[in-house]
């Protein structure tokens, strides 16, 4: 079953996601009569080790940062269970929670949307701790010094604002933030979209400089395959609130066997000229998940599609070397 | 002083972009988003413009089409050769008959491209009767026509449809649809998959090259995505806080680049095809527009620079035929053939 293995690697593990669901109700009327639900996550299951990164990919739609918002219950799930280091997080009440949530943190895609403009980085980065009633006065200056420097930036920066900062130095603050609390686990949702490509090499170098130092746990939620191939150990690829492959990171690039994965992985263009590839053009677009398709959801755009695909939902089954696939397919 | 042989190849150019400037007033003084960039797009190629953001290159696509709003902005200095003549110069009734039907563009969010209010039949349809005198019906059939060229399907359904009934990709196919429509002699496309899943910028990129062959379009794809560039461009400028600092056959760009920022770029980005452990970085962040760097703009992130650098603009040189670059290094090298892939940093 899956969700429920944790023999690899002897590491334990930190978060697992066991059967999660999230629809979104559509309502109509002034008495918000229910006329539909977004199937946004629909029965995802995943194991998280300590210490590892663990990529969550997909397109628009596929419910990747739904997951991570759950995760962290910045959105309520619809069922499931979520075990993080021991606690039942979809149990807790709203005290426990927030005491839980010192050691999971976020850090979100556009910086310049989600820092307060109106507060110096030295208060954005202070806010946690005195929040948490962890730090105040000089030994909550004296920490966020100590977050700056660990991620590159100088002291002096903590009097700044926002708008005084490029991206990615904003972007660092972000992760400073998310760092204050020494958690345990950080949802990086889209942390790289927002910034230049110059810029992008130095946050992922940092990423993992922050992971090695701090011990960080990372579930990283990214569309872009080539900065999961660098950064990842593990990668899940969710497809319309299906997790359709899990693999480590290796096996998935060397041998992808979704076809989804397959046709995801040869979109991506090569900077590299004349590099032939076989590109495998995906008809159509993502179906609506309102009324998504029935059996494989993905079987509205698969190249190998049979009538069982039509009816019968493929299960995520246990391949060779921790490969884990949902597709009838005997890839 | 400009080269004769960037003379010679400019000549004869479809668009030939010679020491644009493209100033911005603002309260924080003078934003010189466009200064001094020179290059061309020949009859039918494919070139690509690669650029971070604050390089210029949108401003410079947007100064094509002369849809700078002023103020603030305003040219100061340059021109815009297009087929002989001067756009700099041209009216802006003059400049209406070009746009859509001469040079056409591809925006990057199809959705505020598009009138949500109208369908997009009609929107095709009004940009070929404005550029040719055709009946309605027949206008309608030839944005039909154009629907089923860039592969929508039932196109005569979809005619019918409203922007908001279509999803992401489909936005920017009529988008391309539209541009098409008059069988423009350039398309520009600025950053047109950057808002799209990249199994759908598969499918654009596939189609733009597509009707291309069949429409005869130069097209000027203007992106920040070098595995965009490789795949599909013929030739790439490199543009950096808003000159051009690199221009190349993408098989030279990319197997020999000559500027330490192509080459930086090039090295810093996490691949698909290779694994490394750690990236090599650039230093440093974008320049604020309000305060360049005096000398190359690059300098203060340059692992090579020099004291030279920082005092005095480098010349673009061609030290290989088709290939010019900015940068000292090539610039001061005696035979102008420094072979930049020693170089390594």
């Amino acid at each position: 079953m899956p969700g429920t293995q944790n023999t690899d690697g002897g590491r334990k593990v930190l978060l697992a996601v066991d059967r999660l669901v999230k629809y979104f109700p559509i309502t109509k009327g002034i008495l918000a009569r229910e006329v539909g639900r977004v199937h946004a996550v629909d029965n995802v299951s995943f194991d998280i080790r300590q210490g590892e990164t663990f990529a969550l990919v997909g397109e628009t739609g596929c419910g990747k940062t739904t997951t991570g918002r759950v995760i962290l219950r910045l959105i309520e799930p619809t069922s499931g269970d979520i075990n993080f280091d021991g606690h039942a997080i979809n149990r807790l009440g709203a005290a426990e929670m927030r005491a839980l949530r010192r050691e999971m943190q976020i850090v979100f895609q556009d910086p310049m949307a989600s820092l307060n403009p109106r507060l110096t980085v030295g208060d954005l980065i202070g806010e946690p701790l005195e929040v948490h009633g962890l730090a105040r006065g000089g030994a909550r200056d004296a920490r966020v010094k100590e977050l700056l420097t660990a991620v590159g930036m100088q002291p002096k920066h903590m009097f700044s604002f926002p708008r005084e900062l490029s991206g990615g130095q904003r972007q660092r603050v972000g992760i400073a933030r998310a760092l204050s609390l020494r958690p345990k686990l950080i949802v990086a949702d889209e942390p790289l979209s927002a910034l230049d490509v110059s810029i992008r090499s130095q946050i992922i170098n940092l990423l993992k400089d922050l992971q090695e130092e701090f011990h960080l746990t990372y579930l990283f939620i990214s569309h872009d395959m080539s900065v999961v191939k660098h950064i990842s150990d593990r990668v899940g690829v969710m497809y319309l609130g299906k997790m359709v492959e899990t693999a480590p990171k290796d096996l998935l690039f060397a041998h992808p066997r979704h076809p989804y994965t397959q046709a995801l992985l040869t979109a991506i263009p090569i900077p590299s000229p004349g590099a032939k590839k076989d590109r495998i053009i995906l008809e159509g677009d993502v179906p609506n998940p309102i009324n998504p398709p029935s059996g494989c959801r993905f079987h509205t755009r698969c190249r190998f599609v049979t009538e069982r695909c039509r009816r019968e939902e493929p299960l995520l089954t246990e391949r060779e070397g921790g490969h884990q696939v949902a597709c009838h397919l005997d890839t | 002083m400009r080269h004769p042989e960037l003379v010679r190849e400019q000549v004869e150019a479809l668009l030939s972009i010679r020491d644009l400037k493209t100033y911005f007033k603002t309260d924080d003084g003078v934003i010189k988003a466009v200064d001094g960039a020179s290059f061309h797009v020949r009859k039918g190629e494919i070139l690509g413009v690669v650029g971070e953001s604050g390089s210029g290159k949108s401003i410079t696509a947007m100064s094509v089409l002369r849809l700078i709003q002023s103020p603030p902005g305003y040219f100061a200095g340059g021109e815009i050769i297009f087929e002989g003549r001067d756009l700099l110069r041209k009216t802006l009734a003059e400049m209406r008959h070009i746009r859509g039907k001469d040079i056409s563009m591809v925006f990057q969010e199809p959705m505020s491209s598009l009138n949500p209010a109208y369908t997009v039949g009609f929107q095709i349809r009004e940009n070929i009767q404005l550029h040719q005198r055709v009946s309605k019906a027949e206008a309608m059939d030839r944005a039909v026509e154009s629907l089923r060229l860039v592969g929508i399907p039932s196109p005569e359904k979809r005619v019918h449809a409203y922007p908001f009934e279509m999803s992401g990709g489909m936005r920017q196919r009529v988008m391309v649809a539209m541009a098409l429509s008059c069988h423009p002699k350039l398309l520009i496309a600025d950053e047109p998959t950057t808002a799209l899943d990249v199994t759908v910028q598969a499918q654009i990129l596939d189609l733009i090259l597509a009707t291309r062959e069949k429409v005869g379009s130069a097209v000027m794809l203007i992106t920040h995505d070098l595995g965009v560039v490789a795949e599909v461009c013929e030739r790439v400028v490199v543009m950096y806080a808003g000159k051009v600092l690199e221009a190349a056959y993408v098989n030279e760009l990319f197997n020999h680049p000559a500027h330490p920022y192509t080459m930086g770029l090039l090295q810093s980005m996490p691949r698909l095809d290779e694994t490394r452990d750690r990236l090599p970085i650039i230093p440093g962040s974008i320049p604020n527009p309000a305060r360049m760097p005096s000398g190359c703009r690059f300098h203060p992130r340059c692992a090579l620079a020099e004291d030279q650098c920082a005092v005095e603009v480098p010349p673009l040189v061609s030290p290989k035929p088709g290939q010019w670059v900015s940068c000292w290094r090539v610039a001061g090298a005696t035979g102008g053939g420094a072979d930049a892939g020693n170089a390594k940093h």
